[in-house]
C-alpha cells in the first residue's frame, strides 16, 4: 500500500487459484460470505455479471455497537474473467458520490495476488478526463497534512 | 460512509489530481503566499495561477483574503483532512474485506482437500 496516493490501493496474496477469487467477487452466494465488515452480515447480494450489469450488496448489523445497515451497489465497467473487474461503487441513500473500484488478479507463487484500487470519480467521463493526472507521481497527501500539523 | 456536508470530496480529489495544484498546496501549507509568489516557481502567468487557485478554491482547499492590493492564499487544512479521512476509511475497509475473503477461500480449499 502506498500512502503517497490520492487513491486507495491494497494488495494481498490469497493461497487459492485466480478463478476461485474471481468467483468470490462475482457469485452472489459467495459474495454473501465475506463482503460485510466486522460482525455485520450480507442479507442479500445480486450480481448481473456483464458490462453495464449491476450488483447490489445489502449489509446488516452493528459496527462498534451502532446500527450500520447499508446497501452498496453499482455497475460493472469492465470484466476480464479471472483477471480484472472494474465496477462503480455507491452507497444507497448516502450523499457521497459514485466512486470506482478495480480488482486485479495475478498469479503468484502459491496463489493469487489481489490488488484493489478504489478511486474517486463522479462519473466514468470525469474518470477519463482525469486519467492522465493520476498516472504520474502523486504527492504524498498524508505527509502534506502531517507537515502542516507539525507547524501548528 | 457519510461525508461531510461542508466539503465536496469530488471537487477536492479533482483539484488534487493535478501536480501543479498539489505543489501550490504544498507551498501554501508552509505559510500564506501572494498570488505573485505562487506563480514564480512554476514560471506561470498570473492568469494560469488564478485558474488553478479557482479550482482549489472551489474545493475549499484554500482560503483567500485581500490585504491592500494583494491577494493572500493559505491552506484550509480541514478540507485536506476530509480527503485523508476518506482514504483512511477505505484502506481499513478493503484491508478487512481482503482478510475476510482469504479466510473464506482458504478454509474452503482445506475442506475440499480433506474431503
Amino acid at each position: 500500500m502506498k500512502p503517497t496516493d490520492t487513491r486507495v490501493q491494497i494488495k494481498k496474496i490469497i493461497r487459492v487459484s485466480r478463478d476461485k477469487v474471481f468467483e468470490a467477487w462475482t457469485r452472489p452466494d459467495l459474495m454473501k460470505r465475506w463482503y460485510a465488515p466486522g460482525e455485520m452480515t450480507v442479507a442479500a447480494a445480486t450480481s448481473d455479471l456483464r458490462v453495464g450489469g449491476g450488483y447490489r450488496i445489502e449489509m446488516r448489523g452493528k459496527m462498534r455497537g451502532e446500527d450500520s445497515d447499508g446497501t452498496v451497489g453499482g455497475k460493472y465497467i469492465s470484466i476480464v474473467p479471472n483477471e480484472l473487474l472494474t465496477f462503480t461503487w455507491k452507497w444507497e441513500g448516502d450523499r457521497s458520490p459514485e466512486t470506482v473500484v478495480t480488482v486485479e488478479l495475478k498469479d503468484v507463487n502459491g496463489g493469487t495476488e489481489v490488488t484493489i484500487t478504489h478511486e474517486r470519480f463522479s462519473s466514468a467521463e470525469s474518470r477519463k478526463k482525469h486519467e492522465y493526472g493520476w498516472t504520474g507521481c502523486l504527492e504524498n497527501l498524508a505527509s502534506l497534512w502531517r507537515e502542516y500539523e507539525q507547524r501548528q | 460512509m457519510v461525508e461531510s456536508s461542508a466539503y465536496s470530496l469530488d471537487l477536492i480529489f479533482q483539484a488534487l489530481a493535478d501536480p501543479t495544484r498539489r505543489a501550490i498546496l504544498k507551498s501554501v501549507s508552509r505559510r500564506e503566499r501572494t498570488v505573485t509568489e505562487l506563480a514564480k516557481p512554476f514560471r506561470m502567468s498570473l492568469a494560469a495561477v488564478s485558474k488553478h487557485l479557482k479550482t482549489l478554491g472551489r474545493a475549499k482547499l484554500i482560503n483567500r483574503r485581500k490585504r491592500g492590493s494583494f491577494y493572500y492564499v493559505s491552506l484550509n487544512a480541514e478540507a485536506l483532512m476530509t480527503a485523508e479521512q476518506w482514504i483512511a476509511h477505505y484502506e481499513k475497509f478493503w484491508k478487512a474485506r481482503l482478510d475476510s475473503l482469504s479466510r473464506v477461500l482458504e478454509k474452503e480449499l482445506k475442506k475440499n482437500e480433506t474431503d
